[in-house]
């Protein structure tokens, strides 16, 4: 057996789980932010994630069932700004009103657990793959 | 007698459909937080019977004719329509993990039995 292969799909999928937790980390960091080098408030950003085949070669054998995770893009959310009445803000417009980010700290919590959760899963099968690929080692002794 | 006999052959033949379906097990996991993904199974038993049952493959009739690997070449995975269930897929996971290491183990005492027997004939 190929053991790269699961290998290579693992960590593809550790990645992917960690660039998901970098974001929600970055949208829970800047849960107050108003002011943005692109103007405006902090705006809640998502990660798209895509599968794409794991091999490349003309085989044919589970070509299309085995696919590697990557990140597709990471997009913004633009909807859901809150105006909060705040005349004292420095970034208060004319009526009082501060435009606020649209991040839910709720939300954001229970994905960071999911994503701990499939980051977990991974890591679990990354070592269920090893530990095969030792015991196939064991056939010589 | 055979010093290689049928067990070992089918172990290993074993051995090897579970590593496949290691891979599809390993694959579901990671692609679970993907949109639009779906569940895919390798029919083991199917994979089994097509890998030991002999009379499966083409005939070749004449010298000419280009190899052909399997009737089906197509490895049997099936979508199953659905999202990945992390649950049942930690399962699979793990049983297969198991079972793998069980072909191998049972594989590596067939292979101490006949290094038994070479050295005592020693």
């Amino acid at each position: 057996m190929d053991f790269s292969l699961p290998f290579k799909i693992c960590s593809s999928g550790l990645a992917a789980q960690r660039a998901k937790m970098d974001v929600i980390t970055s949208n829970l960091a800047n849960v107050g932010t108003t002011r943005t080098p692109e103007g405006g408030p902090y705006k809640r950003k998502e990660v798209v994630l895509g599968s794409q085949s794991a091999v490349d070669d003309f085989d044919g054998r589970l070509q299309d069932a085995l696919q590697t995770v990557e990140v597709k893009g990471i997009v913004e959310d633009k909807n859901g700004i809150k105006l909060i009445y705040d005349p004292a803000h420095p970034d208060a417009d004319e009526k009082g009103y501060v435009a606020m980010p649209n991040i839910n700290v709720v939300n954001e919590m229970a994905e960071m657990i999911n994503v701990n959760r499939s980051y977990e899963a991974c890591a679990t099968a990354f070592d269920a793959t090893k530990n095969m690929a030792l015991k196939t080692l064991d056939i010589g002794k | 007698m055979e010093l290689f006999d049928r067990t070992i052959n089918r172990l290993s033949l074993l051995a090897d459909i579970r590593s496949q379906r290691h891979k599809v097990i390993v694959s579901n996991i990671s692609n679970i937080d993907v949109a639009g993904y779906e569940a895919k199974e390798l029919n083991f038993s199917k994979e089994l019977g097509t890998a030991l049952d002999k009379r499966v493959g083409l005939v070749k009739t004449d010298v000419r004719h280009l190899p052909a690997k399997t009737v089906n070449g197509d490895p049997d995975v099936v979508e199953t329509g659905e999202r990945v269930k992390i649950d049942k897929e930690m399962g699979n996971l793990a049983e297969n993990q198991l079972m793998y290491n069980l072909s191998i183990e049972l594989l590596a005492r067939k292979f101490r039995t006949l290094t038994n027997v070479l050295k005592e004939a020693k």
